[in-house]
């Protein structure tokens, strides 16, 4: 026990390092603020006009307004479950500066990993958290859309559980993106790949919900875990079997993603390549 | 003509420089090409849950889609460096060494990158118009395609003083990117029907930003003559006029701030 601590306690300072880059930065959750809001008021408009000239009140299993609540919070989410890994990773390449991390004691995983943490702390308690209260308590309290109190509580629980899953899965994902720029010694073209492809099957755009039988299948993918299962989860839209059945299949996503890590780091760092440094 | 010529040295150059990492162009020019696919299957997916959007069908809404993309990638491929500049550039002191040089400086920050990536995005802007219009019955005449062929012109000259505009503010305060940014995001909804906005994001659309006069009415107009009271002609005189004046108010908003330019040291 006393050994697991003492291995934690080394990764602290990460965990603090992250949460510090994100206090200073300040400025770039205003600016963030500002684009959702611009974001969010378009989105009302374009369902406002999608439901408007549908015959039926729901749409792929939504309302009007929770669409909208699902956009919303689908918004507030990504900001969450983003991480700056793969950057991270990437400048160490080019600069050259990986080669004095490598020589410490500590794991190159988890050490991006507890940054990642601290960065998603700061997000999860000055952001994400007040911009939810706020999000839910309007709509609730204006009625639009209606939640059973105690299966709520339920709800808010298993989104925390899975929030923190794929703040992990995220994260894993972009260690791998980060780990091919020692192949690539670029990261541009590959973060906007991979990021298309999360935004896309990961329901961040659109509910899954509303692809079909392509639908049915992409939840089942890692990347629904990244927004379409928590948000629905807290919607109150998964049944328990199903979330349990979820959890299951997150945890075994994560699991099997850092041995794909540990086997393609193992692979990639006899290839580095130090731009000067 | 001496311009001229420096330009496509400078063309030349970047393309080069660009060409001399190959495997990171090609994996630019797919990233785009896919993050465009994936967006145009995002829009097919949510106007396919209604027969039509205010009148538009779902190959309506595509071509619309298709042609505000071209203008945006038009733009993209010629005009990458001031989000640099807006970003990084004023910030970090790189911007010092055009300062220095006898050329006018916007000259140099819009001559020194094509961005070969944006073929990505207007690849499947090209696709997705060919495409839609093989599926529409369009009133094809030389007005309809003359507007047209101005409208997307001149929108891309528009994001483009927009741009000039945003990236000169930042040698005032540094770092004006993620300004920049929210007007993006703001042009990038005129990708979709105007008639689906509030009067007043209509009113934005064709005045303050006017993407959605350059773009939304010509597209309209290939489908059923113009209802605005005015001839595509006279439609052409006013996008180019607007498009004129944007372009002298950048510019001379940008020798403005230029002139105001401070080193950071850094």
């Amino acid at each position: 026990m006393k050994r697991i601590s003492n291995g934690i306690k080394k990764y602290i300072p990460f965990f603090r390092a992250g949460l510090k880059s994100f206090l200073v930065y300040k400025a770039q959750v205003y600016g963030w603020l500002l684009i959702g809001i611009v974001e969010i008021l378009f989105l009302f408009f374009l369902y406002n006009a999608i439901y408007k000239n549908s015959n039926s009140t729901e749409i792929g299993g939504f309302t009007f307004y929770e669409m909208i609540l699902y956009g919303v919070t689908s918004f507030v989410f990504a900001n969450v479950v983003s991480s700056e890994t793969g950057w991270n990773i990437f400048v160490e390449v080019r600069d050259g500066t990986i080669v004095n991390t490598l020589t410490k004691p500590v794991s190159y995983r988890l050490r991006h990993l507890f940054t990642c943490f601290g960065e998603a702390f700061f997000k999860i308690c000055f952001v994400a958290f007040p911009l939810l209260v706020v999000i839910y308590g309007i709509f609730l309290g204006c009625g639009f859309v209606a939640f059973n109190p105690i299966q709520f509580i339920f709800n808010i629980l298993f989104f925390i559980i899975f929030m923190i899953l794929a703040i992990v899965i995220n994260d894993s994902i972009q260690y791998i993106v980060g780990v091919l720029t020692f192949y690539t010694q670029h990261m541009f073209g590959l973060d906007m790949f991979f990021t298309a492809i999360k935004n896309f099957l990961s329901g961040a755009m659109v509910p899954l919900s509303y692809m079909g039988m392509f639908g049915v299948v992409f939840s089942y993918l890692p990347f629904a875990f990244l927004a379409s299962t928590p948000i629905l989860i807290l919607m109150g839209k998964v049944n328990i079997l199903r979330i349990l059945m979820f959890l299951g299949i997150a945890i075994g996503y994560e699991v099997l993603l850092e041995v794909i890590n540990h086997s393609l780091f193992r692979h990639c760092v006899k290839k580095i390549v130090v731009q000067g440094g | 003509m001496k311009y001229i010529k420096l330009y496509f040295k400078y063309a030349k150059l970047s393309i080069m420089s660009k060409l001399s990492y190959k495997s990171n162009t090609i994996i630019g020019i797919l990233a785009f090409l896919f993050t465009e696919i994936t967006s145009i299957l995002t829009l097919f997916i949510i106007v396919s849950q209604v027969p039509e959007l205010n009148g538009w069908d779902r190959y309506q809404i595509a071509l619309l889609y298709g042609i505000t993309n071209l203008a945006i990638g038009i733009d993209h491929l010629f005009t990458d460096k001031l989000w640099n500049v807006a970003y990084f550039e004023v910030r970090s002191g790189s911007m010092d060494s055009l300062f220095l040089r006898p050329l006018p400086v916007l000259f140099q920050t819009i001559a020194c990158e094509i961005q070969l990536e944006a073929l990505g995005e207007i690849l499947t802007a090209i696709f997705l118009i060919v495409f839609c219009a093989s599926n529409l019955a369009l009133i094809v005449n030389f007005s309809s395609i003359l507007l047209l062929a101005v409208g997307i012109i001149c929108a891309s000259l528009l994001i483009s003083s927009f741009k000039i505009i945003i990236a000169s503010m930042a040698f005032a305060f540094k770092r004006t990117g993620p300004f920049l940014q929210i007007i993006y995001n703001f042009a990038n909804y005129s990708k979709y029907p105007l008639n689906i906005f509030p009067k007043i994001i209509r009113f934005a659309f064709t005045f303050l930003i006017p993407l959605g006069l350059c773009i939304f009415y010509p597209v309209s107009n290939l489908f059923q003559p113009l209802d605005i009271g005015i001839s595509p002609y006279l439609l052409i005189v006013i996008i180019i006029s607007i498009t004129v004046v944007m372009l002298i108010l950048a510019v001379l908003i940008w020798n403005y701030f230029a002139k105001r330019y401070e080193s950071t040291g850094s």
